[in-house]
């Protein structure tokens, strides 16, 4: 504030404050992830509102007016589907904001199919598709029209038309899904990357030139880490890697590795690779992505599986880390922690952010957690096959342990439709709690001076220690929940969830994170990271940790859905 | 570039590129891999999503919960 008096009036800037004020990565995270925030916003919120909105209330009109009607009419069907598919990512601005930050696709031998695929359904298979639902379709607006001038009370012709109907909407689930599946299929990223390199490389070059590592240095190194990206991003998605749950970060970390080790990273690219940098920034457009609306998505049995059992774990685990283990690290500690107990990477990220953990610490922590996730996501949901357990305590039990979102959908996914269900909402529920967790991880971080158990901090030093991102990320998450409770379940839905989460900040946000790791292993060194595993500390930590967070959410999951709250897991 | 470093450089690439392989057919040993990896093409599951929202069919999930406990209450 000093800085702005010191402008208006007319007073010498005190150099100093100022420069420090620019240079720091957290404002800049702050600054160009609210700058990304609110161009959401714009392009997914306030531009399509009227239109969506309009077409809610539409959709809502025709739902209630067939409701005098004995059984689901084809317009009825249309309507629920519409509304279950309403998103602002489905507007012009959407689907270009979708095409620009593609990422790589799923391949199996050619790694060409990554970048490039044309569709490969017919004319003839559409056009025959859609004759069929036409067909259907005015059969039943007939039989529902013949019904109607009875006065819906011939029983048999209701039937009739009830199941004419059911059929069309069945076909035109199918018909619908092998489409999208179709179209979903058809992309060019040989288009698209060239112009999101160019974009991310400007925008970030920006906070570059202010943190000192040049403009045009940033650019020319920036090349390289979007290559290494888009390669990493490409291995992630090779079929037998995928089904092995090693995505992209490891990759990233593991080709920044290799090159740093041997051939050692190039003095152009270094100014580029700035962790911290790429990381604040994805962390700031992450809290966008935790809504607090959803964690009673599944009630209150759902929020103590989630929200009790996880913070209890985390804490243990630490206490264990410090007290028995004897870790000297407390930001390894943390981080390994955070992220077995919270949500894997993601939580890592977010810890060792917050704790200023190294790169070491936070590539520990990312490979000890992708190892893991890799054999439990298998042997977790044919162990619980094998017991004969229900699904809806199989698939908690699923949800609250495994790390990463994929792995808990693929495990319960495994075991049964139920399973799945309940596994990816108690992980969804759970991942809310990771803004939660490095705010307190932050704060516990800087009230506390290194070596001093009981350091009383003054308000000001507190502040200068204080991972300014955090706020951001805090302030996103705040914004966005706030915007996604205002608009209620459904509109918040199409505006924040389907729209600019899973249309514009989840992409982002992915491409930031990538970048990072890609940082990481261009800078980290073996002998350093060998250091870090001395003694297999981390090892045990994870274990230990797992143990604790597998018996306690089991015991959880069957107190609260078969002992409180049993009506909650016979309705599911 | 020195040529020490260029064959360090690939002889960890031979490396990575066999050990890959192992990995993925020790993965594949694991009891109801096969199961795992059907359930997975079929349902067209992201594995490595690290977040709710990079996993499409959370939203479908939550739906789907939100629904059944609604048909609770009515």
């Amino acid at each position: 504030m000093h800085f702005v008096f010191d402008i208006i009036n007319g007073n010498k800037v005190d150099n100093s404050y100022s420069k420090n004020w620019f240079r720091q990565e957290d404002y800049w995270a702050i600054i160009l992830g609210f700058s990304f925030l609110l161009t959401g916003i714009f392009f997914f919120y306030f531009v399509p509102y009227s239109q969506i909105t309009h077409t809610k209330e539409t959709l809502d009109a025709i739902i209630l007016e067939e409701k005098e009607i004995p059984f689901v009419t084809v317009q009825q069907y249309e309507a629920r589907e519409k509304l279950k598919n309403l998103s602002s990512s489905n507007t012009t601005a959407g689907k270009l904001f979708g095409f620009l930050l593609n990422t790589p696709k799923y391949w199996e031998i050619n790694p060409i199919r990554s970048l490039y695929q044309t569709s490969n359904t017919t004319f003839e298979t559409i056009e025959e598709g859609q004759k069929q639902l036409t067909d259907l379709y005015n059969k039943a607006q007939e039989l529902q029209h013949e019904a109607d001038l009875l006065g819906y009370q011939n029983q048999a012709l209701n039937k009739e038309a009830s199941e004419v109907s059911l059929l069309w909407n069945r076909k035109r689930e199918s018909y619908n899904k092998a489409l999208k599946k179709a179209h979903g299929a058809e992309y060019n990223l040989f288009n698209s990357l060239p112009l999101l390199a160019i974009f991310l490389s400007l925008i970030l070059a920006i906070g570059a030139q202010f943190l000192g590592y040049g403009f045009k240095k940033f650019i020319v190194g920036f090349s390289a880490i979007f290559i290494i990206a888009v390669l990493s991003l490409m291995l992630g998605e090779q079929e037998s890697l995928n089904y092995m749950g090693f995505g992209y970060a490891i990759w990233a970390i593991a080709i920044g590795l290799i090159i740093s080790n041997t051939i050692g990273t190039f003095s152009w690219i270094k100014p580029a690779a700035q962790t911290e940098y790429y990381i604040k920034i994805g962390l700031v457009l992450l809290g966008a992505e935790i809504l607090f609306g959803k964690i009673l998505s599944i009630g209150l049995p759902g929020l103590f599986v989630a929200w009790i059992v996880t913070p209890v774990v985390l804490v243990v685990t630490f206490w264990f880390g410090q007290k028995i283990l004897k870790i000297t690290s407390k930001s390894l500690n943390i981080t390994i922690s955070a992220d077995m107990s919270v949500c894997g990477v993601s939580a890592a990220i977010a810890a060792a952010a917050a704790s200023k953990a190294t790169k070491e610490e936070l590539t520990m922590a990312v490979g000890l957690s992708m190892v893991f996730t890799s054999v439990m996501m298998v042997v977790m949901p044919a162990f619980i096959n094998f017991l004969g357990m229900p699904e809806v305590l199989g698939g908690a039990w699923i949800g609250g342990t495994l790390d990463s979102t994929g792995a808990v959908v693929a495990a319960g996914a495994f075991m049964g439709n139920t399973a799945l269900q309940v596994a990816a909402t108690i992980k969804m529920i759970q991942n809310m709690l990771i803004g939660v967790i490095a705010f307190f991880i932050a704060y516990y971080f800087a009230s506390k001076a290194e070596g001093k158990k009981s350091f009383k901090m003054a308000p000001a030093e507190l502040w200068n220690r204080f991972p300014k991102f955090v706020l951001g990320f805090a302030g996103a998450s705040i914004i966005f929940s706030l915007l996604y409770y205002l608009e209620g379940p459904v509109l918040g839905d199409a505006f924040i969830d389907q729209g600019i989460v899973r249309g514009f900040t989840k992409n982002l946000r992915e491409w930031f994170f990538c970048f990072a790791f890609v940082s990481i292993g261009l800078s980290v060194n073996f002998k350093s990271l060998r250091a870090q595993f001395v003694g297999g500390k981390p090892l045990f930590l994870y274990v230990a940790g797992q143990i604790l967070n597998l018996l306690l959410t089991l015991l959880m999951a069957w107190v609260m859905f078969y002992v409180v709250f049993p009506e909650i897991a016979e309705k599911l | 570039m020195t040529t020490g470093k260029f064959k360090k450089l690939l002889m960890y690439f031979f490396a990575l590129c066999l050990t890959m392989p192992m990995l993925v057919m020790l993965h594949r040993q694991l009891p109801g891999y096969k199961q795992f990896s059907a359930t997975v093409k079929d349902k067209d599951i992201d594995v490595n999503a690290l977040f709710y929202s990079d996993e499409p069919h959370t939203a479908s999930s939550q739906k789907y919960i939100r629904s059944k406990l609604k048909e609770e209450h009515e």
